[in-house]
């Protein structure tokens, strides 16, 4: 059987991008066969003789070495008109949109000769504006940020498994017939469904915020009238809206200002991953974390509770957290609400000193309106009533301030918002046949819904069904009619921000196999005519904006956004006995007895739409350190109680009638009794997401997103996992070093920070040194009081340099490429630990240990202060890489870019070397971005500007913790501190390892927490000793 | 050499020697068909030869496949292949030591076993010449170590440790190759003069340089070995300094110790000791060598292996000692991590291997049986492999930053490479026992008793 098929069941064969193409053959010889012969010839017919067979198997093996001893024929063709604005070798960026659910993040993607290669976040765009430490007199440009997602959605573009060409069914065949032909013939389809006016017809769409689908969606239901509209997303803001609809009135979307929040409760809500907007909050939430470092008044620095069961990031950065398992969250609000007086049954008791702290804050915060209450999305809505009912409080609480508020509530426009009741209704209807013919939007219904709706059996009794998906995913394979959708990149279109914002999708790339949009899709359904998804756009702005002419309409497309169309702020005003009706009818629930099942979305492949992205699957999860699983997290103390003793040990987490085996993680800091898994995983149909992980959307009930009580037992036999990090514990080295607020202001003659370093002698040398004085030095500095740890820089960097995907087995090896890879360490007992996180790209050392150990010298120093590889030259003695002191050099342990799918050729960074086996590898600070920036600068006959090179890590960051620039203090030649000189001017600035004297070109700003006075110090408390947390 | 002294001393050959004898039985071993051929050396063979075979094989894939497949990983990025080239090189150590510093220090004790130990040593060094070739990433370039000429103007990095021991390594080789090769000259010389067929005359005349032992000759020789003697004896001390440079000269805790240099000088003598300890009883067993290679050298040998383990079990513990008292915390994480961190298994396999074990030889019945030096010669060699294990692997597995720490596990071909490199070594060993004289018949000559001038007189 193939290891492509949904059916092979083989767990002890992992499949990744390396072993998958051992094991299949090169796409372009399949497709060569494909060509080469008549149809049907490349497979035997039924009947076969011998003398046919042998005829064929033999065409094809002189076909196979053909191709291994012909040069095969290639074309260059020049450009006989060279396109505008195209200078071949330059990259070109062109702003866009991502749309994700209801969520669009502005993007701004680099094309190298018409290929989108990288992928940037777009600073004019609401969604994706980071915050940047201001230099020195002066703020910095503005600059986009990005999401992980957002920077691995080009690496979907390029996913083989889009091509219909070569899917392969299960005897290895590929595919027939090819899906492609199906958008040829979708008007005859559709007429020759009879569909009528749309009795018996419904549409099962994913979540959207779209003008122009919503206007074609409008034009589908004039068209079947009687069509019915379903929209479900896995994870989406419903319970959200049912929470503002209880206290306004009508469902209304909160628009939150963390930036303006100086206190801060997040319950069970991510703000960094996992929750819509997450870009713009994170960057938000650093504006008002930022500490200056003199003069500035503590006040100013925010103060974050989190209040959660899983660890999350945001339980990361927060100054205290309250664990508590996710049904406790209700009774927790409802006890904050009750303080706040606003009445609520179900209040809970809870660590008094913690919930006082919380009130006492919130009220100081809302006497200038800078108080802020987020509740997660899987927090039922009544959760979400009395957090909109506390921020109604808090912010209503003293008139006379017209201060800005911390959260806005607007009504959505051009956007349709999953319903579970929905889904719920239209699986039944299609079980009792009232329903008889379902057009699916995309998505992945037979995927992830809830595993109490058996929706792959309804659907598969359809007459017609058919599905619109971005690959051929498990909904696919169970429809009548698949036709493929257009990666964004590939696609005309448009969005809503998040805050309402009007954005411009426009394409990169003619789509690579045949594919259209979802307008074009709907126009086709309702219309029969097959009109350019261009047209449609341009038709829907014309209604939107009235007809602008050929210049604003450029503008437009050149910014990605139309500004100053986000949604106006709605006239929302709290009616008590509507929320206490509400409240009557929807109790707080009682907290699960016994254990309880949390599902979260993925922090690396979110829902499991990027389950097919290797790079996703490679990134270690930012809290539990995993990569290409989801596994059960659990307490020690629950770890404990269940006897698991070993990392990967199984467990089966039964839910009513469905069950999974995972592998249990113990998770210092996670919730007793509790049993926290991610969804995405355990999906079919894709060569990276087969066998990855177990499916939990199985265990999910269509009545709430919690799931409550379950049973979990430890079962026979352990998974192996690949973890990127074993040990948890800093060992009370100097590495991450941080201090309270309050303490560091006390040391104000030396600002401490904590563990204490050594200092060394910087003239003890061994050689004689270089003294790096002239011209361009660069350097680096990473403010981990900023850093949340979100991942973004790693994916950034794996893009920019090329890093390849190395696969399970290598990463549980420990071979895993990243060239920038980000440090978490667990302080204090392990029941409610503090999490940190710590960015470590190659540290550029002065006197760098690698460089002296090398023997033929690969690895030297240029004059910029850059330690720089040279592939060519190293043999790979891996010397370099055992006395790096930080660990930042990877090996080629195996060609690892030999098994890469052709396509993903087109997504390389031309200007990035790709290395081949046997060779170290690390960061190089982007050399060829500082190569570019000072190419530019010789013939415009000018120095490069400060912030005109940005790194990747950097340009991706939404929080702006990365700052790199020129460090050269000679005054002749920076007359003023540059950005990067500023930001290492800080008293927090210190180099990691700095007793070994390697003059590290990197250094850290350390973290500053910001607890309160009422709490316990958590910092200088647990500070002098590391703890073993493993 | 006068009566009392011959008295009190036992003779250094046993049984009734003649010099003719001694040609005879060391030669016939060279000269016999392939019938007269122990069955013993053919099993041996045959094994040795399967292991030869199965390093071949290892290393085809290796090259084809990338050292991937083996257990190496970040942060261990230097596994069995190091362990291995360190543990060959300290067995090359005997060889040079008994020729040339027990030949200057007048130990004539050393002539029945200097020429297999020899032999040893070159052939030990070949194997562990062939750990750094192909431990790298792209061994079809590792020939970019050595400085030549070019035209790029490139040179290699001589502040790199590596180089210097590729220098060091290079130069014991060529150097104990020399001195092998200059001491069996007289032998060769011999063995041409009883060969029976054209064939043998001829090769063995070549080789034997025209060596007719005329008066002149033999100072020549004498004179040559002498010299090579000398250059030998730093050369001794000075290879596996450099090869502990390697760990020494990082700045890794656990290998950043000045101690490294004699620590690993005397763990290599004592490696090398145990090594030609367990070749000399199986070459004794399998050509009835007993007269030549009698239990007083053996128990010689013993006491330097009682005397060079306690300096290592010494150097051990001074080792623990310094990480205490220097109060740098990675230094006292690294050894307390060894001896009871993942590890530890490994690191108290080597203490009871090396420190322990060899206690036995306090007693003297102990250092005169030959089934305990054989099992204690056999420890020791795990032993020690065990040392180069637990500095190179434990040290890099968990140094400076924790949250790169692994752990390191070996592979089907770390474990076929280290396997093959015996089998290297052992067809070697065993080739050279069937064709070339295994003691050295001019200097066994040397200690008979006829070799005395006065032995007729005081006969008569």
């Amino acid at each position: 059987m193939s290891p492509l098929s949904p059916g092979n069941k083989n767990e002890s064969r992992p499949t990744y991008w390396r072993s998958l193409d051992e094991l299949v053959d090169d796409p372009e010889f399949r497709q060569q066969l494909e060509h080469e012969f008549p149809e049907g010839a490349s497979q035997a017919p039924d009947g076969v003789g011998r003398r046919q067979f042998i005829t064929v198997m033999g065409a094809s093996v002189a076909l196979a070495s053909l191709t291994g001893c012909r040069r095969p024929v290639e074309y260059i063709v020049p450009y006989v008109r060279q396109p505008e604005e195209v200078v071949p070798g330059r990259a070109l960026n062109y702003a866009s949109t991502m749309p994700l659910g209801e969520d669009a993040f502005g993007v701004l993607v680099r094309s190298n000769e018409g290929r989108p290669t990288k992928i940037e976040g777009n600073e004019n765009h609401p969604s994706t504006r980071a915050y940047d430490l201001p230099g020195q007199n002066k703020r910095p440009e503005p600059r986009g940020g990005a999401s992980s997602l957002m920077l691995a959605s080009v690496l979907d573009l390029y996913d083989p498994d889009r091509n219909p060409l070569v899917r392969l069914d299960e005897e290895d065949r590929p595919a027939q017939p090819p899906h492609g032909e199906e958008w040829d013939r979708l008007a005859e389809l559709i007429t020759g469904a009879d569909l009528g006016s749309g009795a018996g017809l419904a549409v099962l769409s994913e979540g959207f915020s779209s003008p122009t689908i919503e206007r074609l969606a409008k034009r589908f239901g004039a068209r079947f009238p009687e069509a019915r509209w379903v929209t479900y997303d896995a994870i989406s803001n419903e319970n959200v809206y049912k929470g503002t609809e209880a206290v306004f009135g009508r469902p209304l979307r909160p628009v939150y200002s963390f930036d303006r929040a100086s206190t801060v409760l997040a319950l069970d809500y991510d703000l960094v991953l996992g929750e819509s907007n997450n870009v713009r909050h994170a960057a938000d939430f650093a504006k008002g974390r930022h500490v200056e470092d003199k003069h500035e008044d503590e006040k100013s620095v925010n103060r974050l509770y989190a209040v959660e069961g899983m660890y999350t990031l945001t339980g990361g950065i927060a100054d205290h957290r309250l664990r508590l398992r996710s049904s406790q969250i209700g009774a927790f609000t409802a006890t904050i609400a009750n303080r706040l007086g606003i009445k609520a049954d179900g209040a809970g008791d809870f660590d008094r000193r913690f919930v006082d702290s919380v009130v006492a804050d919130l009220q100081t915060a809302a006497t200038q309106n800078r108080a802020l209450v987020v509740a997660g999305r899987r927090q039922p809505a009544v959760v979400h009533a009395l957090v909109t009912a506390i921020n109604e409080k808090l912010t209503t609480a003293d008139s006379l301030v017209s201060a800005p508020r911390t959260v806005d509530y607007v009504a959505v426009e051009d956007t349709r918002t999953s319903s579970s009741e929905d889904l719920t209704a239209l699986v039944a209807d299609m079980d009792s046949g009232d329903i008889k013919s379902l057009i699916i939007i995309g998505g992945d219904p037979a995927y992830n819904t809830p595993g109490d709706l058996d929706f792959v059996g309804a659907l598969q009794r359809l007459p017609f069904s058919m599905c619109l998906a971005d690959r051929f995913n498990e909904t696919a394979a169970h429809v009548k009619h698949f036709l493929q959708r257009s990666h964004y990149l590939e696609s005309w279109g448009d969005a809503r921000a998040y805050d309402g914002t009007l954005s411009l999708i426009q394409p990169l790339i003619e789509p690579l196999y045949k594919s259209r949009t979802t307008a074009e899709f709907l126009n086709i359904v309702s219309t029969g005519k097959d009109v350019a998804d261009y047209d449609l756009v341009r038709q829907t702005w014309n209604d939107l904006i009235g007809a602008v002419d050929e210049n604003a309409w450029r503008r437009i497309v050149h910014d990605g956004v139309h500004a100053g169309s986000a949604y106006k702020p709605a006239p929302a005003k709290l009616v008590t006995r509507r929320l206490e009706t509400f409240l009557a009818n929807n109790p707080v629930a009682r907290p699960a007895t016994g254990m309880e099942l949390t599902l979260t979305v993925s922090n690396s492949i979110y829902d499991g739409r990027y389950a097919n992205n290797g790079w996703l699957q490679e990134l270690p999860d930012p809290v539990t350190k995993v990569t290409w699983d989801n596994v059960a997290a659990i307490s020690p103390a629950t770890a404990h109680k269940l006897g698991i003793k070993r990392k990967g040990q199984k467990v089966r987490v039964t839910a009513g009638k469905h069950s999974i085996e995972l592998p249990a993680l113990e998770l210092p800091g996670h919730a007793d009794d509790e049993v926290t898994v991610a969804l995405g995983y355990g999906q079919g149909g894709g060569r990276v997401s087969q066998q990855v992980g177990r499916n939990a959307y199985t265990l999910r009930s269509s009545q709430s997103d919690t799931v409550g009580e379950v049973s979990v037992t430890l079962v026979e036999g352990t998974h192996l996992l690949a973890t990127t990090q074993d040990h948890q514990s800093m060992e009370g080295r100097p590495l991450l070093r941080e201090n309270s607020l309050v303490d560091y202001k006390k040391s104000a003659r030396h600002h401490e920070l904590l563990p204490a370093m050594h200092e060394m002698d910087e003239n003890l040398q061994l050689y004689g040194s270089h003294s790096y004085a002239s011209g361009y030095q660069w350097g680096m500095a990473i403010d981990l009081n900023l850093c949340n740890g979100c991942n973004a820089c790693t994916i950034a960097c794996q893009s920019e340099n090329n890093i390849p995907v190395v696969g399970k087995v290598q990463t549980e090896k420990g071979r895993e490429m990243s060239w920038i890879r980000i440090d978490r360490y667990f302080r204090g007992d392990t029941d409610s630990p503090q999490m940190r996180h710590q960015p470590v790209p190659c540290q550029h050392c002065e006197n760098a240990p690698c460089e002296q150990v090398c023997p033929v010298a690969a690895t030297v120093h240029d004059a910029q202060g850059l330690n720089v590889m040279v592939y060519n030259r190293c043999i790979g003695t891996r010397y370099c890489a055992n006395n790096c002191p930080y660990k930042v050099r990877r090996f080629n342990f195996f060609n690892f870019t030999k098994g890469k799918p052709e396509v993903h050729k087109m997504l390389q960074n031309p200007e990035v070397t790709v290395r081949s086996r046997g060779v170290m590898e690390k960061c190089s600070f982007c050399i060829q971005r500082i190569n570019h920036a000072k190419i530019d600068a010789k013939l415009g006959d000018r120095r490069v500007r400060d912030g005109e090179v940005m790194t990747a890590c950097q340009q991706a960051c939404p929080v702006g913790a990365i700052v790199f620039g020129d460090i050269n203090s000679d005054r002749e030649w920076n007359p003023t501190d540059t950005r990067v000189m500023h930001v290492r001017g800080s008293d927090r600035n210190y180099k990691m390892l700095q007793e070994l004297n390697a003059r590290p070109r990197a250094s850290y700003l350390g973290k500053i927490s910001n607890p309160s006075a009422t709490l316990a110090p958590a910092v200088a408390a647990s500070n002098d000793q590391g703890h073993e947390g493993h | 050499m006068s009566a009392h002294t011959e008295t009190s001393e036992p003779p250094l050959i046993t049984g009734t020697q003649s010099f003719h004898t001694v040609s005879q039985r060391i030669s016939e071993v060279t000269e016999a068909r392939i019938q007269g051929t122990p069955k013993l050396w053919w099993v041996l063979m045959v094994i040795s030869l399967l292991a030869l075979a199965n390093l071949g094989a290892s290393i085809a894939y290796l090259f084809w496949e990338g050292i991937g497949i083996w257990g190496v990983q970040n942060p261990v990025g230097w596994g069995w292949a190091i362990v291995n080239f360190v543990f060959w090189v300290g067995i090359g150590h005997a060889g040079t030591l008994i020729s040339a510093i027990l030949f200057l220090l007048r130990q004539r004790w050393r002539t029945s076993i200097n020429r297999f130990a020899e032999a040893m040593t070159i052939f030990a060094v070949i194997c562990a010449g062939l750990f750094p070739g192909i431990h790298v990433g792209r061994p079809w370039v590792a020939w970019w170590m050595v400085p030549y000429p070019n035209q790029m103007g490139i040179w290699p990095n001589f502040r790199s440790p590596l180089l210097w021991d590729m220098f060091a390594v290079g130069t014991y080789f060529t150097v104990s190759l020399l001195f092998w090769y200059t001491g069996m000259i007289p032998d060769l010389a011999t063995m041409r003069d009883r060969a029976k067929n054209k064939i043998r005359k001829i090769s063995l005349g070549v080789f034997a340089l025209g060596f007719r032992g005329s008066g002149k000759q033999w100072q020549n020789y004498e004179k040559t070995y002498l010299i090579l003697a000398g250059i030998s004896t730093p050369l001794v001390l000075s290879v596996h300094s450099v090869v502990s440079f390697d760990f020494a000269v990082s700045l890794v805790p656990g290998w950043h110790t000045t101690i490294f240099p004699p620590y690993f000088v005397a763990g290599a003598i004592f490696s090398g000791f145990a090594m030609v300890m367990t070749l000399a009883i199986v070459a004794r067993t399998v050509y009835k060598m007993e007269d030549f290679i009698t239990l007083k050298h053996l128990e010689n040998m013993n006491k330097i292996i009682l005397l060079t383990g306690s300096m290592v079990g010494y150097a051990y513990g001074c080792e623990f000692f310094i990480s205490w008292y220097s109060g740098n915390d990675y230094e006292r994480f690294a050894f307390i991590n060894r001896a009871t961190g993942d590890y530890a298994w490994a690191y108290w396999t080597m203490i009871s291997c090396n420190v322990i074990f060899p206690q036995i030889f306090w007693f003297r019945k102990m250092r005169r049986s030959i089934l305990v030096m054989f099992v204690i010669s056999i420890i020791v060699n795990i032993g020690m492999w065990f040392e180069r294990f637990v500095i190179i692997v434990t040290t890099l597995a968990n140094d400076f930053m924790p949250s790169a720490w692994d752990y390191f596990t070996p592979t089907f071909f770390d474990i076929s490479i280290l396997v093959g490199s015996f089998g290297l070594f052992l067809t070697l060993f065993l080739l050279f026992l069937r064709f070339l004289p295994m003691v050295a018949i001019a200097e066994i000559k040397g200690v008979l008793p006829q070799a005395d001038p006065h032995f007729y007189e005081e006969k008569h």
